[in-house]
């Protein structure tokens, strides 16, 4: 009887098992760094914004307080974007003719909302509270990153839920003083500074 | 059909005295080229093109039940709040139960050396996996959201979320995914001979390759022989504890609630023991057409079809034992509630499920089925078997449904109703069922050849040696 398969085949054979094997070792390690990955996630995008805010310039050029914006950040779940009025405050009186700043003049004059892009975009069945965080010594640097060196918001860290559990597993590592909260720069302890000392 | 005269038993081996299973007359190669030849023939018969279309277009019910579920969400089905089991479950018990038969035959008699076992045990195991597909569907598609039932399997995930592993439903996941694989493996590995064969008959080339394919290069040598019992028994041995445990984790979906009627110890044995009463009767439902169709009547003797109406006796029996012990510890806990169950579930408004039940599992089989001559009556098991898998599926229908729409909390108490969608899905799994089970005796050897080979009187040694009419003109 002539032989159904030739030689080849034994190269087939063999080859198909060692491929199942990566072929199912590829889709899994695809697969859990595909939902850890920012194409997930989201982080480190930058959606156009209809005014492109520069946190960098607002706090690291001008000094501002994260507070002087994002007012309830202490007392409630939600944060706040400041609304027309807060930049109005100064650019009433600067920039007045940027083309830039349009959007908000012309939010100023309808009353219509700036509408801003939110870059934290937690789904709405998780009830995430800002002031407990804040008043129990995690600082805006810890989730956010650090905001004051960005020249456009993105997302600095993952949003996701095993990213909550690990620090709500083990909290000291982030913990801080709640005078250090609004600290962009604060440092914890490190192998060259074991202890930390307070701002001098 | 081949039963003429009194019934004198024809399988008796004049020659030994002994019980023979198959039919006398066969030799090597008649097997092979019965068996072989309803999958390697070039004339398919009309009929089956006709049964794969009706096939084919009752199986449109679960697809397009299941679509219209999927969109419009679970309340298109009759369930309700008391109620928020229905057909779905039924449905699910009564598949899974279906398939466990098919285990019995290939596992557990392989176990006790049965080879009555050897005629049927393809096309019961065929049976099991398609019916487990039927009954993979429900559980799948009765969660209300059905794209996350993923999250029913433990992985490494972004939530730090894994199963709960003390809820029955999570032990459903692992004990049908396993069951699934395990009847897969079991099957393909008893084909792989087989396989070998049409591989080596077949004389198209496609054919050829494809069963070459599938045979994995099964050559039929000593030490292939030898690994492949070892193998056969060793999955025998595995299978028979899974398909215990299998109908157990399904019967704790009930027994682990503290409801009335549900929390009973006595339901993982008794589940098992229905599961192989319907199950037997779906393999009647399955052999009888399949030997007449085929003519296959010299290899599914009236010797099988006795044995298998015996197990459905014995197993029925528990099943009874089972409704009595209910209904007497019903009344020895004196639990108002329980008793309030029994009598509803008997007088209630669905008290007409209770006395089906009772009609079609007990009062028929069970009465008929001890007499000889009805066992071995044809048509009288064709219809039995349908009126076990009635009753079946009404006992699945009365612990689900009566137990739930009327329990502690009087302002609770609803109804069921099943709807348009409920019976489209059901009555589309057999459509489903029936389609695949029509590829399967196409295509593949619904019979398994080597093990009917093996139990042919040349492979016998007697005292004067081996029989004259041996022949190596078929070994394969």
């Amino acid at each position: 009887m002539a032989q159904v398969f030739d030689r080849s085949s034994n190269a087939l054979a063999r080859m198909s098992l060692v491929l199942t094997g990566l072929i199912v070792i590829a889709l899994g390690v695809a697969l859990d760094q595909l939902q850890r990955s920012p194409w997930v996630t989201k982080q480190g995008q930058r959606p156009d914004q209809p005014i492109p805010f520069s946190h960098k310039h607002h706090v690291e050029g001008l000094g501002l307080q994260c507070q002087y914006c994002h007012t309830s950040v202490e007392k409630s779940s939600y944060a706040g974007i400041p609304p027309t009025k807060t930049c109005i405050n100064c650019h009433s009186q600067i920039w007045t003719n940027a083309a830039l700043l349009e959007p908000v003049r012309q939010s100023w004059a309808t009353g219509a909302s700036v509408q801003w892009i939110k870059v934290h975009d937690l789904p709405d069945y998780v009830y995430f509270n800002h002031s407990i965080h804040v008043n129990k010594g995690i600082g805006c640097a810890s989730c956010h990153g650090r905001v004051d060196e960005m020249p456009l918001m993105y997302q600095q860290n993952t949003l996701q839920m095993e990213w909550c559990l690990n620090c709500h597993r083990n909290p000291a590592v982030n913990l801080r003083p709640t005078s250090e909260i609004y600290n962009m720069a604060w440092a914890g302890p490190s192998t060259d500074k074991p202890v930390w000392c307070g701002s001098t | 059909m081949a039963t003429k005269g009194p019934i004198v038993d024809p399988m008796i081996d004049p020659r030994t005295g002994e019980y023979a299973v198959i039919a006398p007359g066969h030799n090597f190669k008649s097997v092979t080229q019965k068996i072989g030849g309803i999958v390697l023939t070039g004339n398919t018969p009309l009929a089956w093109f006709f049964g794969l279309i009706v096939a084919a277009g009752v199986a449109q019910g679960v697809i397009v039940g299941i679509t219209w579920l999927f969109l419009k969400g679970i309340g298109i089905w009759g369930v309700t709040i008391p109620g928020a089991w229905g057909f779905a479950i039924i449905n699910f018990v009564w598949w899974i139960g279906i398939g466990h038969a098919g285990t019995l035959i290939s596992a557990i008699l392989l176990l006790f050396k049965q080879t009555w076992r050897n005629s049927i045990n393809r096309f019961a195991e065929a049976m099991t996996i398609f019916a487990v597909v039927c009954a993979g569907t429900f559980p799948l598609i009765h969660v209300g959201r059905p794209w996350l039932a993923y999250w029913l399997f433990p992985y490494p995930n972004t939530m730090n979320v894994w199963p709960q592993f003390r809820s029955p439903l999570c032990w459903d996941v692992f004990a049908v995914s396993t069951y699934a694989t395990i009847s897969i493996v079991f099957w393909y590995v008893g084909m792989i001979p087989d396989f070998g064969t049409l591989r080596d008959r077949a004389t198209m080339p496609l054919a050829k390759a494809a069963y070459g394919v599938l045979s994995l290069g099964w050559r039929g040598s000593t030490r292939h022989w030898i690994r492949y019992e070892t193998a056969s028994l060793l999955l025998a041995g595995l299978s028979t504890p899974l398909v215990l445990s299998v109908h157990t984790v399904i019967s704790f979906d009930f027994a682990v609630a503290a409801l009335a009627g549900w929390h009973t110890t006595i339901f993982p044995p008794y589940f098992v023991a229905g599961a192989i009463y319907s199950g037997f009767a779906m393999v009647l439902t399955l052999a009888i057409p399949i030997r007449k169709f085929y003519h296959l009547e010299d290899l599914v003797t009236l010797r099988h079809l006795d044995n298998m109406a015996k197990v459905m006796l014995g197993t029925g029996l528990i099943v009874a034992y089972g409704y009595g012990m209910e209904v007497f510890m019903a009344w020895y806990s004196a639990s108002h509630w329980e008793f309030f169950m029994m009598w509803n579930r008997m007088f209630g408004p669905l008290g007409w499920g209770y006395w089906i039940l009772i009609l079609t599992n007990i009062a028929i089989p069970l009465t008929t089925l001890w007499s000889r001559k009805l066992r071995v009556n044809v048509g009288f098991l064709f219809v039995l078997s349908f009126i076990v898998n009635i009753g079946m599926w009404f006992e699945r229908f009365v612990i689900v449904v009566t137990s739930l729409y009327r329990d502690y909390l009087p302002s609770s108490w609803g109804t069921y109703k099943a709807t348009r969608w409920d019976y489209m899905i059901f009555i589309g799994t057999w459509g489903l069922f029936t389609f695949l089970f029509l590829l399967f005796a196409r295509f593949l050897p619904m019979i398994p050849m080597s093990e009917i080979r093996m139990m042919l009187p040349q492979t016998k040694v007697t005292r004067q040696g081996p029989e004259a009419e041996t022949t190596v003109e078929e070994t394969a």
